[in-house]
């Protein structure tokens, strides 16, 4: 029998008790500043926009080339590139606080105390209605990944921006890990409100003529529907390992991809490499999303998150 | 000024017409009126190969002309399995394109954009001078259509060309009716001078002449040299590995005397003076 359903889906979400009127956002460093879009939709219909990763001072990022596409993937080693910390509080957040969605602000430090910097400036300016700590790039030569796959370091780089922050905290945690439950278990003992993963993997892709890798900094991160089913995977050990909110992340092309990782435990989801292809491709995967709902009788969108049946 | 003037636009295009030029090189239309109307020579559209998640990637294309129904032209070569899968597109099926995209070539010191002079109708070049296009290999396009608008604006311009081997002249198709002077050279000798076109420039181009150039980067190196050398106004247009094609990934940037450009927003089009300084163009 085909269920007719009558009510409005409710899609809202809520994140270290920030509300999302949708579960819908968009990975950092694949969205710009949010306005690069704006000619393709209208941006307040997403959940959340988690803007390029900031860094104290401003980026001039890695040698070129920097992107280079892989079977169903592609890999990046931009290496950070961004305004700082001061421009986007003058140039990019004005334009972004217009939107009527919750503005995600992620950030990378080289030692505890930049964190801790960032997080006390982007406060203060109210940069972001949540934050997201990056310990997790592979493109950089300090900190990033390395922060995020020693839990000691990424113990205290979680509690020193907790301990600062007045708005909830998100930790974005790395797959290039062997435990990756492990990791957001540390995460959410130190304070943290949430996890978001996957970041990218860790790869590499050689120009066998010239017996040279091809990207300028030799290695970069793997993103795009390739690395989806280990991203699925990583979320659902992660719910089973945490009771803070997950935002699922890697390879989100469609709302069904979407959909997998919500399954699997994912509070909210954010759109990535597939912006790239199709800039349109979020609130693609938001409409998905309602319809499925609807289609399966499904009110409210929480009724879903970890709802994978176990036989 | 010139940027965005009619918007970025996500179009489903239907294929006019696809032909092959040579064995490899392919002549693809379609019908997007959308972008024709706001498209400048110089930008580039972004166009997704297949319909599956390999290749991934939208493939950026200069825009080689467009007409007053709105049709659009690339060129391009067959490289791997995006353009082949291009290749095969039959017309009435459709393509997803986004365009126009990146920094158009400009005329005169006033940077008057082409667009706004045929808007204005104001025929007179802003800058005296010999206009002087140089392109290389599957550069031509882009230096086609700059050629064509010249022409309706009764500018003149001198056109240098070139290629590996004669077959590929086809890349220029009438266009030698539209311009004052075409020069051409090849590898191998088939067609006109024998050896590399930025030579062939070196040794003719005036003092009181403008660059347009689009074509490999041995070739806008040569002209970036030229250009400082004999203090030339030069814009060229660049090529690079690209993700998102609107400024937002951060992924074509290639290195410039002002730091890392995008190739998808600061260009395709770059001013020679950006490349001199202390600094080297390339790795």
């Amino acid at each position: 029998m085909e269920s007719k359903p009558t009510s409005i889906v409710s899609l809202e979400v809520a994140i270290g008790g920030v509300r999302l009127k949708n579960p819908v956002t968009v990975a950092s460093g694949t969205f710009g500043y949010g306005r690069e879009f704006e000619e393709f939709f209208d941006l307040s219909r997403l959940g959340a926009i988690a803007v390029k990763g900031l860094t104290l001072q401003p980026r001039a990022g890695n040698k070129p080339p920097r992107v280079v596409e892989t079977p169903a993937g592609m890999l990046n080693a931009i290496g950070l590139e961004n305004v700082g910390i001061e421009r986007y509080l003058a140039e990019k957040l004005p334009y972004l606080r217009r939107l009527d969605t919750v503005i995600i602000a992620n950030i990378s430090g080289f030692s505890v105390d930049e964190y801790r910097a960032l997080t006390e400036r982007l406060c203060e300016a109210r940069g972001a209605d949540l934050i997201e700590v990056n310990v997790s790039c592979p493109n950089v030569q300090h900190g990033g990944m390395a922060f995020g796959s020693d839990p000691a370091m990424l113990e205290q780089i979680t509690r020193a921006v907790v301990d600062r922050a007045t708005v909830p905290v998100i930790v974005k945690l790395s797959p290039n890990v062997t435990d990756i439950a492990a990791m957001a278990r540390v995460v959410e003992q130190s304070g943290g409100a949430a996890v978001s993963l996957v970041n990218t993997f860790l790869a590499m892709v050689i120009d066998v003529e010239r017996r040279r890798p091809v990207l300028g900094n030799r290695t970069g991160g793997l993103s795009g529907p390739a690395i989806r089913p280990i991203a699925v995977r990583m979320v659902r050990e992660v719910f089973g390992a945490v009771k803070i909110p997950i935002i699922g992340i890697g390879g989100i092309m469609t709302a069904r991809d979407a959909l997998e990782f919500i399954l699997a435990g994912a509070t909210a989801v954010a759109v990535g490499t597939a912006n790239f292809v199709n800039p349109t491709a979020a609130v693609e995967v938001l409409d998905g999303i309602e319809r499925y709902c609807l289609r399966h009788g499904i009110g409210d969108i929480r009724e879903l998150v970890g709802a994978l049946q176990s036989t | 000024m010139h940027t965005d003037k009619c918007g970025k636009k996500r179009v489903f295009a239907p294929v006019v017409e696809t032909t092959r030029l040579t064995d490899d090189i392919v002549r693809l239309v379609f019908e997007a009126p959308q972008i024709a109307a706001g498209d400048q020579p110089g930008q580039f559209v972004a166009i997704r190969a297949g319909q599956t998640d390999a290749p991934l990637l939208r493939r950026p294309f200069s825009i080689g002309g467009c007409d007053e129904r709105g049709r659009i032209e690339i060129v391009f070569r067959i490289i791997g399995v995006g353009t082949q899968l291009l290749a095969a597109r039959r017309p009435g099926e459709t393509l997803d394109v986004i365009g126009p995209l990146g920094r158009p070539f400009e005329i005169g010191p006033d940077a008057r954009d082409l667009h706004s002079c045929s808007q204005a109708q104001d025929a007179r070049p802003a800058r005296a001078g010999v206009i002087c296009l140089v392109a290389g290999g599957l550069g031509a396009p882009p230096i086609v259509f700059l050629a064509r608008t010249l022409r309706s604006l009764g500018i003149p311009a001198v056109l240098y060309y070139g290629v590996r081997t004669k077959s590929e002249l086809a890349l220029l198709g009438n266009v030698e009716n539209e311009v004052q002077r075409l020069v051409v050279s090849t590898d191998d000798g088939t067609a006109g001078h024998r050896g590399v076109i930025s030579e062939v420039v070196a040794r003719e181009i005036g003092d009181d002449a403008s660059i347009y150039a689009c074509g490999p980067r041995p070739l806008l190196e040569a002209l970036i040299c030229l250009a400082r050398e004999r203090n030339l106004p030069a814009q060229l247009s660049f090529e690079q590995q690209m993700a998102c094609g609107v400024g937002a990934c951060m992924g074509c940037s290639i290195e410039t005397a002002r730091g890392y450009q995008r190739v998808c927003t600061e260009g395709p089009v770059f001013p020679a003076e950006i490349f001199f300084a202390p600094q080297k163009t390339n790795q």
